[in-house]
């Protein structure tokens, strides 16, 4: 036996110096606090023990165990807890408490979380059009903004919901296409929606209560932007006049961020929901035709025929053109973007004003599908590296970056996007596409 | 009467009927049995793996004894040390920071010594017993628990395996290495 074997088996020197090591005793008191803690664990077992006793009759038992299960003085389990705190019971206590505090705090981060700083800050700065010096757009944003009167912030409320829903669906190869920045807005996006709706519907219940119906508190809206809307203020706002006019198209870009409340001003009970309409829809002379009574009665039928529209605005930024009840068709809107005089950002490069869309799925589908098809039929220079270039007047969101990785998918392999928020000559919600040049 | 009858009757009773009954809801009397059996071995193997923190080692030792107590499922196939020690080593990993704060494991570079003690070194270590309980203390965790299960809660190799998750052979070179790095430490003696 070689002297590992013997130092295992505790035949050494060794080992016999470990054994004489002085051992660890245990401190008394837990000797007390088993012959405590066993009864109370016996109490709180005491479910147990009838089914116990039947099985200990049918478990291979050996005949020389004395130990009776009823032997042990078994105390009530309610006067056992009271009467001695044991460490049974406070470390019950304690699962207990860290259970009640990791609820409250999971309650307190939902609440945290409800409340969606970035996607209220635009709507904020929607009383701001700074890039649109247009009077129009301040006298028709500003008291959806600063109103406090209930309808209003109904309508507001109302906007908000509808934009929010409106919102493309963006899957998880779609975000993980962008850059690895953090993207607070897209888990918060329900809570946000939820809290919205609960509160319009709050509110709603509370003019049902007092005899208004949804309509009416549209009505109330658009009568208090009437009120406050110049007199000065276009009487009729068609699809027509806007693609043509050239006052329209001056003042394209102003309508498109500020939710054309001229509509409002000469249709005092407009629904929100047909803010934008399909082009097709466009072409009709009068916004009228989408009286009240046919029209989404309640907030869901309006962010359902939102959604219908493509009525986007994927910047966060929804009051810049669904702000008011607004009967401007967003085909009119694209169109005259589209006609609108170039003008030239601070880099001299030459602009592509035939892909200018807006920001919301069905167009920026078309645009991907077009690219797709006809990859190379914009992309000169092939075989170098190129440079494709995206500007859009939204902020730097999660939504816009999401379609430009949609975008990144098409374009050629040999080439890079490279995207420019917050661009003074688009609108909030736009995107200009300008391939290598 | 019962009571007289019952007393020696029950220090026969084996570790796994007395767990038995546990399981099935009969805590008190086999479990104040089992700790009177078997709660100083548990200490000291807790108390050496707190580095002789003896607080420390009390409320794992609490934590441990409740753990079998509320224990429903006790497969009577393992013997009740390996499921105590098992039981042990869980609450000790809980307890740290890190599922596996061990420190690094002696390399396999320690020679091994032919002989054993020489009667002096053994005599001037007798003498200095904290010497040899520091260098016990010195052990890399993975090794100071098995020299301790073996040594101080008195299991075999088999069981020592089965109680660390491990097998065989691992078991015995951690004693090995232990033995190394004990020899390498107490040397000079």
């Amino acid at each position: 036996m070689d002297i590992i074997e013997r130092f295992i088996a505790g035949e050494d020197k060794l080992s016999g110096l470990l054994k004489m090591v002085p051992f660890f005793e245990a401190p008394a008191t837990m000797a007390s606090w088993v012959t405590s803690v066993v009864r109370v664990v016996q109490a709180e077992r005491q479910p147990d023990a009838p089914k116990a006793q039947t099985q200990t009759a049918t478990v291979a038992q050996p005949a020389s165990v004395a130990v009776e299960p009823k032997a042990p003085p078994v105390e009530p389990k309610a006067p056992a807890k009271p009467v001695e705190p044991t460490p049974v019971a406070a470390v019950a206590a304690a699962k207990a408490t860290s259970a009640s505090v990791a609820a409250a705090i999971a309650e307190a981060e939902a609440a945290i979380a409800a409340v969606d700083l970035d996607s209220f800050i635009p709507k904020k700065k929607v009383a701001r059009p700074a890039r649109e010096a247009s009077p129009l757009a301040e006298t028709v944003v500003v008291p959806s903004v600063v109103g406090g009167e209930m309808p209003t912030t109904v309508a507001v409320m109302t906007e908000l919901s509808a934009h929010d829903m409106s919102l493309p669906p963006l899957s998880e190869s779609e975000l993980a296409d962008e850059d690895d920045e953090p993207r607070p807005n897209l888990w918060l996006r329900p809570a946000l929606i939820s809290g919205g709706a609960f509160i319009a519907s709050l509110i709603f219940g509370l003019l049902v209560a007092s005899g208004k119906g949804s309509d009416a508190q549209v009505r109330d809206a658009s009568s208090y932007r009437t009120a406050t809307a110049p007199a000065s203020s276009a009487p009729s706002v068609t699809a027509a006049p806007v693609a043509a006019s050239p006052v329209a198209h001056a003042n394209a870009s102003a309508l498109t961020a500020t939710g054309s409340a001229p509509a409002a001003a000469v249709e005092p009970s407009p629904a929100p929901a047909p803010a934008h309409r399909a082009p097709k829809q466009a072409a009709e002379p009068a916004p009228t035709a989408a009286p009240a009574a046919s029209g989404p009665s309640t907030l869901q039928d309006m962010e359902a025929r939102a959604r219908e529209l493509g009525i986007v605005a994927a910047d966060g930024m929804p009051t810049q053109k669904v702000a008011a009840p607004s009967v401007q068709a967003p085909a009119v809107q694209v169109a005259a973007v589209q006609q609108q005089p170039t003008r030239r950002v601070k880099t001299p490069i030459r602009l592509a004003p035939e892909y200018t869309y807006a920001i919301n799925a069905q167009q920026w589908k078309q645009l991907v599908a077009t690219l797709a098809e006809h990859p190379v039929a914009t992309a000169n220079g092939q075989g170098r590296y190129q440079r494709w270039l995206l500007l859009t007047g939204s902020k730097r969101t999660p939504e816009v970056r999401a379609l430009a990785g949609r975008l990144q998918r098409v374009i050629p392999t040999d080439s890079e996007l490279s995207v420019f928020y917050s661009v003074p000559e688009i609108p909030a919600g736009y995107a200009r596409l300008m391939p290598p040049q | 009467m019962n009571t007289q009858t019952h007393t020696p009757a029950l220090a026969d009773v084996s570790d796994k009927d007395l767990m038995a009954q546990i399981v099935q809801g009969n805590v008190s009397v086999p479990a104040a049995e089992l700790y009177r059996r078997h709660n100083r071995a548990l200490f000291n193997f807790v108390a050496w793996s707190c580095q002789g923190n003896s607080f420390e080692a009390e409320e794992l030792c609490q934590k441990i004894w409740l753990k079998v107590m509320y224990c429903t499922h006790y497969q009577s196939a393992s013997s009740f040390k390996t499921f105590l020690y098992q039981t042990a080593r869980e609450v000790l990993t809980e307890s740290r920071a890190s599922a596996y704060d061990q420190q690094a494991i002696v390399g396999n570079d320690l020679n091994v010594p032919d002989a054993d003690l020489t009667p002096e070194a053994e005599s001037e270590l007798r003498l200095n017993l904290h010497r040899v309980r520091r260098a016990f203390m010195e052990l890399p965790t993975l090794l100071r628990e098995t020299v301790a299960l073996r040594f101080f809660c008195d299991l075999t190799l088999e069981e020592i395996a089965a109680a660390t998750g491990t097998v065989f052979d691992t078991a015995k070179g951690r004693l090995r290495n232990a033995f190394a790095y004990l020899r390498r430490e107490l040397g000079h003696a």
